[in-house]
């Protein structure tokens, strides 16, 4: 019975599991293998899952830890994302800049370090500062303080990316 | 270039790139076996421990069984300290069962991990470098009070004997050598077992470690 909830709760939810693994994993096969390992975990902790609070925003909570603890013997790759994973945008006009620009960003989310990975995960979902700073286990102000440092990294990385286009 | 510029396409395409899954799917996964960090040192805990008792059985029927006095008493402080280290084993694993679960703040998870891996380490050490004594001093301390057997006498005569035909440099050359060597095997053994230590552990307790000074500053 439990079971049965438990599957059908992340059926509807998996697109977090997916986002998650997206962002910690370049490689197809890795980010089976941290789908499977977070969906383990998350059952694992079901028993705990009381209701207070939103199913996404514990799943959230197991899917970042155990992204963040996640041990591979191997690194596979020590860079996080490959231009290839965003498809060529070339319309008729040459490429499209903005595509450009998203795809610069992207691969300047894929440099930075995995807590500040999780903390940009949350806020693109929209989680106040308060919500974040409770995942993660930090104040609201330390939350503000390090999104702003994580957006300036972001600016500057995402500008050498388009430099080198 | 900004975040918030970007924030709805970032968010689609992190929720792109993948197949859905059905129910059947995530059933199947549900019956596979996890991969994780605290499932693996608890399957490692497990098996120490079950070869551990194992192997201290013997230690203990050689404690009760062995004719000299010398072998009793060395396999009994032997299987008193292994055991020692066994029960610890067993209170790592019962903290190993209670952070096992995922759904608690990132801090507070990766403080389990660090503390737990720390303190195992650290243990681990410690129970090697105490096995050393025994093995060594104590050893050799227990089979000279106890030369009853021919063979040890022999041995213990042929090393009364050299001592004996060396001049008093001489001597004093052997029995520094001998000193430097079990110094040098000590501090090969402590430098080999934290080596392995750190090869086994090392790199993964550095991710955890910057991991929770990046989330202090």
């Amino acid at each position: 019975m439990a079971q049965q909830e438990f599957v059908s709760l992340l059926k509807t939810h998996q697109n977090i599991v997916h986002k998650v693994c997206n962002l910690y994993m370049d490689q197809y096969k890795d980010r089976e293998d941290l789908f499977q390992e977070i969906t383990l975990q998350a059952w694992k902790a079901y028993h705990s899952f009381r209701g207070d609070a939103k199913f996404s925003t514990w799943l959230y909570r197991i899917a970042l830890n155990t992204s963040i603890t996640f041990y591979r013997k191997e690194k596979r790759s020590p860079s996080i994302y490959s231009t290839d994973e965003l498809p060529e945008m070339v319309s008729q006009d040459g490429p499209d800049p903005i595509e450009a620009q998203l795809k610069a960003m992207y691969n300047a989310i894929g440099d930075l370090s995995k807590i500040d990975k999780a903390i940009v995960m949350l806020y693109l979902e929209d989680y106040a500062y308060q919500e974040i700073g409770e995942m993660m286990g930090i104040t609201a102000n330390n939350v503000a303080v390090k999104m702003n440092r994580i957006k300036t990294k972001l600016k500057e990385q995402s500008q050498k990316y388009m430099d080198q286009v | 270039m900004d975040l918030d510029q970007f924030k709805n396409e970032l968010n689609t395409k992190l929720a792109s790139d993948h197949i859905n899954r059905s129910d059947a799917d995530i059933e199947q996964l549900l019956k596979k076996k996890t991969g994780s960090f605290i499932d693996k040192i608890k399957k490692s805990f497990w098996f120490e421990i079950i070869f551990g008792f194992l192997l201290n059985f013997g230690f203990v029927y050689a404690a009760f069984d062995a004719n000299l006095q010398s072998l009793r008493i060395y396999f009994g402080v032997f299987s008193v300290v292994m055991y020692l280290f066994l029960f610890f084993l067993i209170y790592l694993l019962v903290r190993t069962n209670r952070i096992k679960t995922a759904d608690q703040p990132i801090k507070s998870n990766l403080n389990s991990y660090i503390h737990l891996i720390e303190e195992f380490i650290k243990r681990y050490l410690q129970f090697t470098m105490a096995l050393i004594p025994i093995c060594i001093i104590f050893s050799g301390y227990l089979g000279y009070s106890d030369a009853h057997s021919d063979k040890l006498m022999k041995f213990y005569k042929s090393g009364y004997d050299l001592g004996t035909k060396m001049n008093g440099t001489q001597f004093l050359v052997f029995i520094s050598a001998t000193i430097v060597f079990t110094g040098l095997g000590i501090y090969g053994m402590y430098h080999f077992t934290k080596w392995y230590l750190k090869k086994l552990y090392g790199n993964y307790l550095n991710e955890l470690k910057q991991c929770m000074l990046e989330l202090q500053n």
